[in-house]
């Protein structure tokens, strides 16, 4: 079935420019506060922020990273302040999520394991250093690449680079030094 | 170069970020070396992991409130009981069909009962036209009384565009919700070719009360 197309160039720019990015910010905001209530707080702050300045996103050339830094500079300015709490995944749409990562496998067994890994590996991310984590988010959960990263994070590439090795290897350590390693155990 | 070596170039290795000639030494080495065959696999599953990571979905209607607030000035939390409710129609989409052109014996007009729409929950209306065959040049043109809105489009009554129906079905997906309450009008989408017109008619309220009003998909159908 053919789906007529609106036409999308007479939506207010705001929505037309925003609109598709807008899961992204989500997931993001989400990863930096670990809480979907402050996650759509930051959002929507984010969008209250930016539409007295919508004249402006028009001249952006590149949204994806624009957004994101605007994003993690609000965070930074007005949510980071808060204590970080761990990871809320008890709501009903997170567990559905983990039913469903653990459904790819027939094995329960493996499904277990995969999420204890997860919470385990969630506990590590929380000891991490709030520097580490970020750069976890964005690079390996969100996929910003690192030219992404240099116009977000304001930083040369080359630092960029070294930190990343440094926060996997944190990471790593953290999760080697677990009960059971959750490493080894994924490999099993 | 080394096992040690070589576990300090995994990472980029698998950010793809080495160049040709250090790719080429890695997997060299890799082809040889069992230990570092299994760090690069474990380094990987980690990064697999990562991505796993779940991220629960926004509350159904929240990109619109938030694009509505936003237009208002308004920060903060938005009010869980109104994402809550909006949990329901965002899950109603409703479906209208009409046969256009060539096929006389169905109605020019397609009518159905009245929808509730609320404050910053869109409810999806799928309006599916049937052509014989491919029509080329036809003109849609939307109207939305006062106190409704397409999604994305704050303040517009009337929408004009043209495009072309394949032959078959074609489907045109609005998305509606109400912008102020207290309303009560038609939302009426016209399709005109050739000097014929179709013509549904969406009657539309504006309310916080969806009780006795939310029709069904059964009774849309029925309509038809």
């Amino acid at each position: 079935m053919k789906i007529v197309p609106f036409p999308s160039f007479r939506k207010a720019p705001f929505e037309r420019l925003l609109e598709p990015h807008f899961e992204q910010l989500y997931r993001l905001a989400f990863r930096f506060t670990s809480h979907r209530d402050e996650a759509e707080d930051l959002v929507q702050e984010l969008l209250a922020r930016l539409y007295p300045k919508r004249d402006r996103l028009e001249t952006v050339e590149d949204l994806r990273p624009w957004l994101a830094r605007a994003l993690y500079n609000l965070y930074i300015d007005t949510h980071r302040a808060k204590q970080r709490s761990p990871t809320d995944l008890s709501d009903a749409a997170a567990s559905e999520h983990m039913e469903r990562l653990g459904d790819e496998s027939a094995d329960p067994l493996e499904r277990e394991v995969r999420r204890q890994n997860l919470q385990l590996l969630d506990e590590a991310l929380d000891r991490l250093s709030e520097a580490h984590r970020d750069l976890l988010i964005l690079h390996d959960m969100e996929g910003y690449s690192l030219p992404e990263l240099k116009e977000i994070l304001e930083l040369p590439l080359g630092t960029l680079k070294s930190r990343l090795h440094r926060a996997r290897e944190a990471l790593r350590q953290l999760l080697s030094r677990e009960p059971f390693d959750v490493i080894q155990r994924v490999n099993q | 170069m080394n096992c040690k070596e070589i576990e300090a170039r995994l990472d980029d290795y698998l950010d793809g970020s080495l160049g040709l000639k250090e790719q080429a030494v890695v997997e060299s080495h890799l082809e040889r070396c069992e230990g570092c065959r299994s760090e690069l696999q474990s380094r990987r599953d980690l990064l697999a992991l990562l991505r796993e990571r779940p991220v629960p979905a926004m509350r159904p209607g929240f990109q619109a409130r938030a694009f509505r607030q936003a237009r208002q000035g308004r920060a903060g939390r938005i009010g869980f009981a109104a994402g809550f409710g909006s949990a329901i129609a965002a899950g109603l989409v409703l479906w209208l069909g009409l046969t256009v052109w060539w096929q006389q014996e169905l109605p020019e007009v397609a009518q159905m009962q009245a929808m509730v729409l609320k404050l910053d929950e869109p409810k999806a209306v799928r309006l599916v036209f049937t052509a014989k065959e491919d029509i080329q040049q036809v003109e849609f043109v939307l109207e939305l009384p006062e106190g409704v809105e397409l999604a994305g489009f704050p303040h517009q009554r009337e929408i004009h565009w043209r495009d072309r129906l394949d032959k078959g079905r074609n489907a045109l997906n609005l998305s509606l919700l109400a912008a102020s309450l207290g309303t009560s009008g038609e939302v009426v989408a016209t399709i005109n070719h050739a000097g014929q017109q179709r013509v549904f008619r969406i009657p539309v309220k504006t309310s916080d009360d969806v009780s006795g009003f939310l029709p069904s998909l059964e009774t849309m159908s029925q309509m038809i």
